[in-house]
């Protein structure tokens, strides 16, 4: 018997769980991905020589302040398969996915990623995920195409592995359940004169931020050097009708400065056009704007490119308007970094439909159903960044605790 | 009385060549050493079978504790949830980087890593347990400080959740009466003395001067709006946005109505905008659908309709509300010879003449007032923005222990987004006041006057104002400030800085000093 279902371990879930954890009840969240943690695992650390506040650490150092908690069940690779609701209890009935890694033995120490031989089929655990444990992906693991791979199995030190695993479904009775679905980003490749995918060095913002992951710098793809001027388009399938949605995604203007930022400080001699429509940041004006004012080699202008096209050595001519004196602007650049936004996840509506609620026409969900325990948190209502949906996500647990503590 | 040193003990070894018989050969060599009382080896994410391996060990005879990192990567954010009697004053944490992400893997050296790990245990057991620390908390009390709906929100939830609760408010509210909640009305705040749990805070109501008992204080945002009203015209009406509605309802027809973003680009006397951006575009709506006025046009910077405010400002655009963008450079102005306001359109690139009979523009904010923050000692940078632990700015609780921030006095936002701050900042209201104890700080700077090259870095970064630089050109901390936080410490380039443990004495007058208050 759990208190509180969470479904969705992203920035709200975990913020909920904080809150729920801190105050004593029992807590299981719930995740489709191998590790909770949400989109933010994938996420740089924007800081050059002081923090930027991008607050992409704010829900990791929440998760590893919350995994030793005995009162924490984590549920990840599973997914809610139907819901019975009452207005005292309701049973979940969860559907769990093999890992083929069992976390308890697992001590991280990474050998068996080294011997694998199929890259990707061992998903190694991003920093501040949890559990802190490799995940097995079994459509690309040679041991399930051929049976004659076992390196991973001899090579760990605690026996940790164990292919013989099988699907598991639980019932699970609680009192209250939270809805944290939260946003996946849009595929820009649907806007088509960015030409994303076609061109090697049109990135879009979470690519970079894989690439800072990986190399601790930004790099090109195309030849792995270090690019000299870049190019950060805003409001890339976000306000806009063609291969996108129409609302604006909230979070692309702060992240977006802050890329900007975090290259320049760690190339000084770089150039950085920032093109956007309009900016809506709120806490960046007296921060991003701030420092962007006093740095020549970043130009913050407005009017988002009309095309973006291959030029020599794999570099990008980008053709924009200049609102100010309805110029036409041409540059070269060495790479496009294109800030995509987020929509409501396609699971999000089936979700809902089984928690009895009701979704708008963009797939945000529109109403919550306290009365029967059914909470919703994050950015699956409405765009929301890293920190207010972590926030939003603190709230929600305390209404939760209101719902069980006070409204007996 | 215990002073037994914890040490955890990252569980990856293995990779940094340190075999099962040489950790055991260091694990007894620790469990030897005096100071020390129990060895855990953990994960450094969620290791649950450590957690069994916890109600085994002593680990709650332990008051500190030293948690050993192996390789560089694991330190960021990692961190181990530690049996609550330990402080976090009294954690240390020992990063050996032997190991890199790259693979570039070093051997450690049992020897070395067995010394270090015994002067660490021995410094530790030099300071004072957290036990002979705690000051109780004379008051059970909550003052909230602010006056809008939102303190009133937040003051009726803290009610709700059973802590005791103060408004107290510079506005005179004869008439209003909540349920549990204790109203000071009329009242301007004076000062703040007293230290987590036992603060008074003097205040003059009607020339008199009170005094009054909290636990802890809830900061709220209105103290910080500034009200700045535009130029002098007689030919034109200044509507604050919130009072928007009453104007509608009172049918006045205009010839011109103009909404600003923000009061601050007419007079540029405020950095920080906080325009109600929902409110604004439902005014401008209702103007035009209510025909009360010819022409409605909104002047604003960048229109800052994020989210699913986008709809909004279609919606507003298409009943006929007309948007017109400046640049920074070129800020709007009101002509001096009539109902006009004149502005160069950022997209068409020429000035425009608006017939604007009403101004009407959001109440524009700061971030606080330098002199009310100094008044209440709230630990705050170089510009008197308020700091927040870490970086996780925004989320309720300022630096200062007890002092929680809500709403725009954390930083400018939009309402909409103030309230879902709402529950976190009660949730850490409710877990401070659980605790019921305050500690006393441990340790306190101190500034090797050899090594200080005068460079005022710890001046900039100290929070509570604590270190100043002396007649000599050197700097110089005031211990009765310092919090024994530690980041000058982190910032000094010449290392000159040290954390010192309080003696027993002056953690006796610190526990003193905090009785008179509370009598």
């Amino acid at each position: 018997m759990k208190e509180v279902v969470i479904i969705g371990g992203g920035p709200a879930g975990i913020g909920a769980a904080e809150t729920l954890l801190s105050l004593g009840k029992n807590v299981a969240i719930v995740d489709t991905a191998p590790f909770v943690g949400g989109v933010p695992l994938e996420l740089s650390c924007k800081g050059d020589i002081e923090c930027t506040m991008c607050h992409v650490c704010m829900p990791r150092d929440a998760s590893s302040r919350i995994c030793t908690s005995e009162k924490l069940e984590v549920l990840s690779n599973s997914s809610l398969k139907s819901a019975t609701l009452g207005p005292e209890t309701a049973e979940l009935e969860i559907v769990t996915s093999p890992r083929y890694v069992n976390p308890d033995k697992c001590i991280a120490c990474g050998k068996c990623m080294a011997v694998c031989p199929v890259q990707g089929a061992l998903i190694a655990p991003p920093h501040g995920a949890i559990p802190n444990a490799p995940s097995v992906d079994s459509e690309l693991c040679k041991h399930f195409k051929s049976r004659d791979c076992d390196l991973c199995i001899q090579i760990c030190p605690t026996k940790a592995f164990n292919f013989k695993e099988k699907q598991k479904a639980a019932k699970i009775q609680c009192k209250a359940i939270i809805l944290s679905t939260g946003l996946e980003p849009i595929d820009p490749s649907g806007v088509l004169h960015y030409n994303y995918g076609l061109l090697p060095n049109v990135l879009t913002s979470l690519d970079a931020e894989r690439i800072i992951v990986k190399h601790g710098e930004l790099r090109r793809p195309s030849d792995n050097q270090k690019p000299k001027k870049i190019a950060i388009v805003q409001c890339v399938g976000s306000r806009t009708t063609k291969g996108g949605v129409e609302y604006c995604s909230k979070f692309c203007c702060k992240y977006g400065l802050r890329i900007a930022r975090s290259f320049v400080e760690r190339a000084p001699d770089a150039e950085v056009d920032f093109l956007y429509m309009d900016l809506r940041t709120f806490e960046p004006r007296v921060e991003a704007l701030e420092w962007a004012a006093g740095k020549k080699n970043v130009k913050i202008s407005q009017g988002v490119p009309s095309i973006v096209q291959p030029t020599e050595k794999d570099n990008l001519l980008v053709r924009r308007t200049n609102p100010g004196d309805v110029s036409i602007e041409e540059n070269e650049y060495d790479m496009v970094v294109l800030s995509i936004g987020g929509q409501p996840r396609p699971e999000t509506k089936v979700l809902a439909a089984k928690l009895s609620l009701e979704v708008d026409s963009f797939g945000f969900v529109s109403n919550d159903n306290r009365k029967i325990g059914v909470f919703v948190a994050g950015s699956c209502k409405s765009p929301m960044d890293i920190e207010e949906s972590f926030a939003d996500g603190k709230a929600t647990g305390f209404a939760v605790i209101e719902r069980l503590e006070v409204n007996k | 009385m215990s002073k037994k040193t914890l040490v955890i003990l990252s569980d990856c070894s293995s990779c940094i060549g340190l075999g099962e018989s040489e950790l055991d050969n260091i694990l007894s060599l620790l469990k030897q050493d005096k100071n020390i009382g129990a060895i855990l080896r953990m994960k450094p994410v969620c290791d649950r079978k450590a957690r069994k391996e916890y109600k085994t060990l002593d680990v709650h005879g332990c008051d500190r504790a030293i948690i050993v990192y192996w390789c560089s990567m694991e330190q960021i954010g990692a961190s181990i949830t530690l049996p609550k009697k330990i402080h976090p004053s009294l954690v240390e944490t020992l990063n050996m980087s032997l190991c890199s992400p790259k693979g570039k893997n070093e051997r450690a050296n049992p020897e070395r890593l067995t010394r270090i790990i015994k002067e660490i245990a021995a410094r530790l057991s030099l300071a004072e347990p957290v036990k002979d620390r705690q000051i109780k908390f004379s008051s059970s009390e909550i003052s909230v400080i602010g006056s809008s709906d939102q303190a009133i929100k937040a003051a009726k939830a803290l009610a709700l959740h059973g802590i005791k609760t103060k408004l107290i408010v510079p506005q005179s509210l004869p008439n209003v009466k909540l349920e549990n909640i204790e109203i000071i009305d009329g009242a301007e705040i004076n000062g703040l003395s007293g230290i987590p749990g036992n603060f008074k805070i003097s205040y003059f109501k009607k020339g008199e001067r009170k005094e009054t008992d909290a636990a802890g204080i809830l900061l709220m945002s209105e103290r910080c709006l500034v009200d700045v009203r535009p130029p002098a015209n007689p030919r034109i009406k200044f509507v604050p946005l919130e009072q928007f509605e009453d104007h509608v309802k009172s049918g006045s027809r205009a010839k011109g109505i103009v909404f600003f973003d923000d009061l601050g680009s007419l007079t540029s006397t405020t950095d920080q905008s906080i325009p109600a951006w929902h409110i604004l575009l439902e005014s401008a709506k209702t103007a035009v659908t209510n025909k009360i006025a010819d022409s409605v046009c909104v002047v604003a910077r960048d229109v800052k309709a994020s989210g699913l405010l986008e709809l909004a400002w279609k919606e507003a655009a298409e009943a006929g509300v007309k948007f017109i963008r400046y640049e920074d450079k070129a800020r709007p102005k009101i002509e001096k010879s009539g109902p006009f306001v004149s502005v160069k359109d950022l997209v068409l690139g020429e000035s425009l003449l608006i017939p604007a009979d009403i101004i009407v523009a959001p109440i524009t904010s700061r971030p606080w007032e330098p002199s009310f923050i100094e008044k209440l000692f709230i630990p705050s940078d170089w510009n008197f923005r308020v700091r927040s632990r870490g970086p996780q700015r925004g989320l309720g609780q300022s630096t200062c222990d007890g002092i929680f921030l809500f709403g725009y006095s954390a930083f400018g936002k939009l309402t909409d987004q103030a309230y879902p701050d709402l529950g976190s900042v009660v949730s850490q209201i409710s877990s401070f006041m659980r605790q019921g104890y305050h500690v006393a700080k441990g340790a306190v700077a101190e500034i090797n006057e050899e090594k200080c090259s005068a460079c005022y870095t710890c001046v900039r970064t100290c929070p509570y104002r604590a270190a100043t630089m002396n007649a000599s050109w050197k700097a110089e901390i005031v211990s009765e400030k310092c919090a024994g936080c530690g980041s000058c410490v982190a910032v000094c380039p010449s290392k000159a800085i040290e954390l010192k443990n309080c003696t027993r004495e002056q953690i006796k007058s610190q526990i003193e000093t905090s009785l008179e208050v509370a009598i």
